[in-house]
C-alpha cells in the first residue's frame, strides 16, 4: 500500500460499515460513533508505519478504535430513543444500550471483543495493548454487572473470563455499499 | 457461553451498520479523518517515519521505502481539467516507442514502459502500489511534456519543499493520470546507480540516479487514478515536501548537506502515467522529464552536541567512544514537540536514525539487564546503567526505550517504548531509534546509576536476543527539535 491516503480509502471502502456499527455498539450514539470512527481512521492510518495491505490497515484502524474508546474520558451523551423499526432490540426486550451504559468503557470494550469477536482475554489484551490481568478484571466485573442487570441474557461470568479463542477473529457487520 | 448476549450484541451492531447508508460517510467521517492525518504530519510527530527495506524483484538495487506521510506531490491542473476522448493515450504513444539507453545521445520525449501481469498492475485493481525498474523508452522525437519550473526551498530544519510545473509543450492533446504523478530528486542523474539504492514512498523518491542499468529506470506506481487531458499549453503544477528524515535513507548520502552548502545541484524528475484508452492491462507507460532545480535556503547551524560525531557501522565496537544515534526528524515529526492530544498517554515514534560514535570514551554503560517473567503472558525487562563518563550527564529519563532484536523474527511489535522483533538496523549505518512525547530531564552525577524497566509480551526468543537501551541526551539547545541525540547501550543476552 503506497500511502496513508490509500490506506484510509481502502479501509473506508471495505470496512466503513463494520467500523461504524462497531462504534455505535460501543458508544450507543450515532454522533459519538461517527467521531470515534473518524478518530480511529486518523490514528490507524495516520500513525506509525503505513500498512502494507488493506487488511493490515483495517486491523490497525479497528485496533485504534477499540483503544481510543477504552481511553476516552469524555462524558457520554444521553441515549436517544431509537425507532423500533431499526430492529436493534428484539420485540419486548429492553434497550441493551441502557445496560451497556452501566458498564465502564473498559468493561464494555472487553465484553464486545469477547462476545462479538469471540476473543479470549489474551487476544483482547493484545488488541487493546493492556495487560491480560486488566482484561480479566474488566471481563469479570463487566460480565457480573451485566448478569445482574439483565438476567435474561444469561451471562456466564466464568465463561466471559475464561472463554474465547486466543487468535484474533475478524467479525464484520452489515453490507458494503 | 451466553448466546442471548451474543445475539443481542449482534442485533445492535447490525442496526448500527445501516447508519452507513443513511449518512455521507465521506463528508462526515472520512474527510475529517484525512484532515487529522494531514494535520498530524504537519504539526506533530504522531507517526513514525518508518523505513522498510525492500528488494526490487529481479533487481540488484536495494531500496528503502519511506513511509512517513508529510510530503505530498499535490498536483493541480491550472486549466481544462477534463478528459478529451480524442487526446493521445498510451495506446497511441506505445506504437511510437523505441528503446532508450543512458548514453544514446538522443533527445525527445522520454518514457518508461513497464510490463506486468494484470493481477500485479496497481492501476488494474491490485491493492499494492510498487516501485519498479522498467525499460526506458523514447516516446517521440520532440518533447510532449516538459518540466517548466523546479524550485527547491530548504528550511532551516532540513525540510525540503519543491515547487514544480509540467507543461504540454507539444501541439497535441494528451491524457495523463495526474493522480499518479511522482517526483524524484537525484544527485547524479546521468549515471547508473552503483548499488547505493534509493529511498521512496508516497510518490516521492530520492536517489543518486533513476538509472538502475543503462537500459532501465526506476518508476513509482502509486496514487489514485485521476485522468486529465493536457491540451497544448496546459500546465500541471504542484509542490512536494520532503521531510529531513527521508534524507537518512539509502541513496541520499550527502545530498541534504550538499544542497545546503551549494555543492550539489540536484535534478527533479517528474514521472506521470499515460493511461490506455481502455482498461489497464499488462503494460503501463510513463512519460518523464527532468530539470536541474533552483535552490534557495540553507540549514540552520547544527548544535554543538552533534559536532565531532563519527559514523558507526552495525557490529562495530570501540572502547574509546560511546554508541549513539542522531535522529534528524525535523521538529514537525518530533513527538517531544507534538501538540497535546489530551490523551495523557505518551506518544512514541520509531524514526530511522544515523548510527554514530561520540568520541571520548564511554559515557553510560549497562551494568545489569535481566528479563523476568511478569505473568503468564508478559515479561519484564529491567536494566541498570552507570555513568562512567567521569562527569555529570544530563539525560531525559522519560525517553528511555528498549529495542529487543530477534533478528529475522517475522514481526515487529512497538509498544510504549519497547520494540520487539525484527532487527532495528535498516542499513549498516542506520537503525530505528525511539522518540517520545514525554520528557523528564535529570542530572546523573559521575558514577551514579540509572535504572529502568519495560513490560512486553513474552517471546522465548528473547533469551538469545541483542538488546539495546536508548536514552535521549538533554542538550543546551533542547528547545530545538530538529535533531535528537540518543545514547545507545548495547547488551547481548548470550553474554
Amino acid at each position: 500500500m503506497g500511502s496513508r491516503s490509500d490506506a484510509l480509502r481502502a479501509v473506508t471502502r471495505g470496512h466503513g460499515v463494520d467500523l461504524l456499527a462497531r462504534a455505535r455498539l460501543l458508544t450507543g450514539d450515532d454522533a459519538a460513533a461517527g467521531l470515534l470512527v473518524e478518530r480511529a481512521l486518523a490514528q490507524g492510518t495516520g500513525r506509525g508505519h503505513v500498512a502494507e495491505s488493506p487488511d493490515d490497515a483495517t486491523a490497525e484502524v479497528r485496533r485504534a478504535l477499540h483503544r481510543a474508546f477504552r481511553r476516552s474520558k469524555e462524558p457520554e451523551p444521553p441515549l436517544v430513543e431509537r425507532p423500533a423499526a431499526e430492529g436493534a432490540d428484539a420485540p419486548g426486550e429492553p434497550d441493551l444500550r441502557e445496560a451497556l451504559r452501566l458498564l465502564s468503557r473498559r468493561e464494555r470494550v472487553a465484553l464486545v471483543l469477547r462476545y462479538v469477536d469471540g476473543m479470549a482475554a489474551t487476544a483482547i489484551a493484545v488488541e487493546l495493548d493492556v495487560s491480560v490481568k486488566a482484561v480479566l478484571a474488566d471481563l469479570r466485573s463487566g460480565a457480573s454487572r451485566l448478569a445482574a442487570e439483565r438476567p435474561d441474557l444469561h451471562v456466564d461470568v466464568e465463561d466471559a473470563v475464561e472463554g474465547g479463542v486466543e487468535e484474533e477473529l475478524t467479525v464484520a457487520f452489515g453490507a458494503r455499499r | 457461553m451466553s448466546n442471548e448476549l451474543m445475539d443481542s450484541l449482534a442485533r445492535q451492531a447490525e442496526a448500527g451498520g445501516t447508519l452507513y447508508d443513511g449518512r455521507d460517510m465521506d463528508d462526515a467521517v472520512v474527510a475529517p479523518a484525512r484532515r487529522r492525518v494531514r494535520r498530524a504530519h504537519t504539526l506533530r510527530a504522531a507517526g513514525t517515519l518508518g523505513v522498510t527495506a525492500l528488494v526490487l524483484a529481479g533487481g540488484l538495487t536495494a531500496v528503502l521505502e519511506w513511509q512517513g506521510g508529510r510530503g505530498t506531490v499535490a498536483p493541480a491542473v491550472t486549466n481544462v481539467p477534463d478528459v478529451d476522448p480524442d487526446a493521445l493515450t498510451a495506446d497511441d504513444l506505445r506504437a511510437r516507442t523505441t528503446a532508450r539507453t543512458l548514453d544514446d545521445g538522443r533527445t525527445g520525449q522520454a518514457g518508461i514502459l513497464c510490463s506486468m501481469p494484470v493481477k500485479d498492475n496497481p492501476y488494474a485493481g491490485s491493492d499494492f502500489s510498487r516501485a519498479d525498474d522498467c525499460p526506458a523508452m523514447w516516446v517521440a522525437d520532440q518533447p510532449l511534456l516538459e518540466v517548466t519550473r523546479a524550485d527547491l526551498t530548504l528550511d532551516g530544519d532540513g525540510t525540503v519543499h519543491i515547487a514544480w510545473e509540467l507543461a504540454n509543450t507539444s501541439d497535441e492533446s494528451i491524457t495523463v493520470d495526474e493522480g499518479t504523478l511522482s517526483i524524484a530528486l537525484t544527485s547524479a542523474p546521468d549515471r547508473v546507480m552503483d548499488g547505493e539504492g534509493y529511498t521512496a514512498g508516497d510518490r516521492q523518491l530520492i536517489a543518486p540516479s533513476l538509472w538502475t542499468s543503462a537500459e532501465e529506470r526506476v518508476v513509482q506506481m502509486e496514487g489514485e487514478t485521476s485522468r486529465v487531458t493536457l491540451r497544448p499549453g496546459d500546465v500541471l503544477d504542484g509542490d512536494a515536501t520532503l521531510d529531513p528524515q527521508m534524507f537518512t535513507g539509502l541513496g541520499t548520502e550527502g545530498l541534504l548537506t550538499g544542497i545546503s552548502e551549494g555543492t550539489v545541484a540536484p535534478t527533479v524528475t517528474l514521472q506521470v502515467r499515460v493511461p490506455p484508452a481502455g482498461d489497464p492491462g499488462t503494460r503501463e507507460l510513463f512519460l518523464e522529464d527532468s530539470a536541474v532545480v533552483i535552490t534557495t535556503g540553507t540549514m540552520d547551524p547544527v548544535s554543538a552536541s552533534f559536532e565531532g560525531l563519527e559514523p558507526r557501522l552495525q557490529g562495530e565496537t570501540r572502547d574509546d567512544a560511546q554508541e549513539a544515534l542522531v535522529c534528524h526528524v525535523g521538529e514537525a515529526d518530533n513527538p517531544r514537540f507534538a501538540v497535546e492530544d489530551g490523551e495523557d498517554v505518551p506518544a512514541w515514534s520509531t524514526p530511522t536514525c544515523e548510527a554514530v560514535w561520540i568520541p571520548g570514551g564511554k559515557q553510560l554503560e549497562l551494568t545489569e539487564l535481566t528479563i523476568s517473567q511478569a505473568d503468564e503472558f508478559s515479561s519484564e525487562l529491567y536494566w541498570n546503567a552507570a555513568n562512567v563518563s567521569g562527569r555529570e550527564l544530563e539525560l531525559d529519563e522519560a525517553s528511555m526505550a528498549a529495542s529487543i532484536d530477534l533478528g529475522d523474527a517475522g514481526y515487529i511489535m512497538n509498544s510504549g517504548g519497547v520494540s520487539v522483533g525484527w532487527s532495528p538496523w535498516d542499513t549498516d549505518r542506520t537503525r530505528k531509534g525511539a522518540l517520545t512525547s514525554a520528557s523528564s530531564r535529570a542530572f546523573l552525577p559521575a558514577g551514579a546509576e540509572l535504572t529502568g524497566s519495560k513490560t512486553f509480551e513474552r517471546d522465548p526468543e528473547t533469551k538469545g536476543a541483542d538488546i539495546s537501551i536508548l536514552i535521549r541526551v538533554v542538550r543546551e539547545d533542547d528547545e530545538d527539535g530538529t535533531r535528537e541525540l540518543l545514547l545507545e547501550l548495547p547488551w547481548s543476552m548470550e553474554g
